[in-house]
């Protein structure tokens, strides 16, 4: 009587091994990730001189100027160039020195260009467009602090231009935050309303924001005036995760698989929601889908085998992996021991025992330090009463760091099956020496003490 | 009377024309502090192409740094140059518009030249009415005498 009750503490303890090790795989499932396309920007086309507002060319310069613009026109930058380069800087008026800025920058000379760019703005700070040229001539260099700088002074300088608008939403979303880029994001809409990037942008600066209602309502608008858009579904999808409506997350999800989606990350999501909501089949069929998709990936093969051991599908768990038998062959050793592994712990399940044994070798033929299927493989032994086999392989997982507090827990197991009290005591006296963290083995090594000392006496 | 005033008028002309000369003949040394040299040929009033002159003749005397220093410098001094006063001063010297403002800042730099120009006419209208005031003056006193 005694006896059963130790086993029994004993056994819950290594239980709670067990569902740590599910918690974290459960915990793995409600970490949804969908893959959204990046807010953008794009550069306008070098436009020219002669779009400007604010600087006008001096009165001797008029006519050198017609005959650049032809030069333009012809698309003779570098005979522009050449030209301009004949001048001090100071000769030309801040019109003319713009000109030749943006020339080096059209030629993609960023330094030139930059030096020029700031020369005008010395002699003219409050010039918008040498402002706004200036941002994105920083924006693509990436330094996106200087370009923010000069969008804000266009702005300040009373630069209604919705690219200006938009760009330093953009930056203020990438430096400050989502709250900094909502306004911006919204005057640049005000502008251009039909702008898509200005659109993408507003709807993830209210996203991350967490201003939800706001993002829905947009959403709802731009989904209306575009239903086949993808992006807006997958959008849509991901505000609903945030809301924690995984209803219209799976609905918004299967919309944009339908419309042609087909990345990865929102192909596992969408299996990840069906299971959750226990639609198994349509869950498989996308697996399936991601499965066939990519390149095998043992990790995510794995990640899939585990939630439908959670779900009990074992079937479907043994589909998935017969499905894959064609690309055992292409797979390293390691991952054809991981495979091996996955199909020794279905075919336990079915009860096909000489099968899992199999499968068990096979797995640690191709990968002797694969940990799983050492441990899975000696619980699987010791369920048959294999207790030297059991043994061994408990002794081999103990010697990889991350398998070694499994491994003795499992073998103390194994000797009170086998009643071997000093042997079991033993191992967990060295299990809590190593793991200090399992808090409850003294008041268990005490009680197994006791068993000792009453064997004795009765033996005496 | 006439030769009176030819006299003078020549005599202003003169000092403009001759302060000219004087900087254009000017050797330079190639050491300089460059941003300093800029400056001051700002404030002289004379072209940014002062330095072409440089150029020829220090040549590899030159330092990588020695144009970028003057322009520095150049720059500075143009902006203490390009004012109404300046303007006045180079107009009512009889000096000719140099046109070495950059664009926007010759506004001012061209309003003073105006009004320099016009107080230069009026202070030739003076000395011209004080010449003939003067050979009046002798006329009268040869008439009286004979």
């Amino acid at each position: 009587m005694l006896k059963v009750t130790h086993k029994l503490f004993i056994s819950i303890s290594l239980l709670s091994i067990v569902f740590t090790t599910n918690t974290i795989a459960s915990s793995n499932i409600t970490d949804l990730k969908i893959t959204l396309a990046k807010p953008t920007f794009v550069l306008p086309a070098f436009s020219g001189p002669y779009s400007e507002r604010e600087a006008t060319i001096a009165p001797e310069e008029y006519e050198t100027a017609e005959r650049l613009k032809t030069l333009l026109d012809n698309g003779q930058e570098a005979e522009v160039l050449k030209e301009l380069e004949g001048y001090y800087d100071l000769e030309l008026s801040p019109a003319m020195l713009t000109l030749k800025a943006q020339i080096y920058f059209s030629l993609k000379q960023f330094t030139k260009a930059e030096k020029t760019f700031l020369a005008v703005l010395s002699r003219k700070p409050q010039l918008v467009r040498v402002h706004r040229d200036l941002g994105q001539l920083y924006l693509i260099q990436e330094q996106y602090k200087l370009a923010r700088h000069h969008f804000s002074e266009a702005i300040a300088f009373g630069s209604n231009d919705a690219m200006v608008h938009g760009q330093l939403a953009y930056l203020n979303l990438k430096l400050y935050g989502a709250f900094s880029a909502i306004t911006s994001y919204q005057q640049a809409m005000a502008l251009q309303p039909e702008e898509v990037q200005w659109q993408q942008g507003l709807l993830i600066a209210l996203s991350e924001a967490k201003m939800y209602e706001s993002a829905q309502a947009l959403l709802a608008q731009l989904i209306e005036k575009n239903p086949a858009d993808k992006e807006l579904w997958l959008n849509q999808a991901v505000l609903a995760i945030d809301s924690n409506n995984m209803k219209q997350a799976l609905a918004s999800i299967e919309m944009a698989i339908l419309l042609g989606d087909d990345t990865g990350n929102n192909l596992k999501t969408a299996a990840q929601l069906h299971l959750q909501m226990h639609s198994y089949d349509r869950a498989l069929v996308l697996i399936s889908q991601h499965l066939d998709k990519s390149a095998l990936d043992m990790v995510m093969l794995n990640e899939y085998l585990i939630w439908l051991k959670q779900a009990r599908m074992w079937q479907q768990a043994d589909k998935l992996l017969v499905n894959l038998a064609d690309k055992v062959n292409k797979m390293s050793v390691n991952e054809q021991s991981i495979y091996f592994n996955h199909k020794a712990t279905i075919a336990n399940q079915n009860k096909q025992y000489q099968k899992a044994k199999n499968y068990y070798q096979t797995a640690l033929e191709k990968n002797p330090t694969n940990g799983d299927a050492l441990i899975n493989f000696a619980f699987f032994s010791v369920e048959r009463e294999d207790f030297i086999i059991a043994e061994l392989l408990f002794n081999r997982a103990e010697v990889l760091p991350a398998k070694a507090k499994q491994a003795l827990l499992g073998k103390a197991q194994l000797y009170l099956d086998k009643q071997e009290h000093q042997a079991a005591l033993s191992v967990l006296q060295k299990a809590y020496g190593r793991f200090p963290d399992l808090h409850y083995l003294p008041e268990q090594m005490q009680i197994i003490k006791s068993i000792i000392r009453t064997e004795s006496k009765t033996t005496s | 009377m006439k030769k009176t005033i030819v006299a003078i008028i020549a005599a202003l002309s003169l000092s403009a024309c001759q302060s000219t000369t004087e900087t254009t003949q000017t050797t330079i040394d190639c050491t300089n502090d460059w941003n300093t040299v800029g400056y001051e040929v700002a404030l002289s009033g004379k072209s940014v192409r002062t330095f072409n002159r440089y150029e020829e003749q220090c040549q590899s005397a030159l330092t990588e740094t020695a144009k970028s220093n003057y322009l520095d410098g150049y720059t500075k001094g143009i902006v203490e140059y390009c004012t109404y006063e300046k303007g006045f001063d180079r107009a009512e010297s009889g000096l000719p518009d140099n046109q070495i403002c950059p664009f926007e800042l010759r506004k001012e730099f061209e309003r003073g030249y105006i009004a320099g120009g016009r107080a230069l006419v009026e202070k030739k209208d003076q000395v011209r009415k004080q010449a003939e005031l003067a050979d009046a003056r002798q006329a009268q006193k040869s008439g009286g005498l004979k």
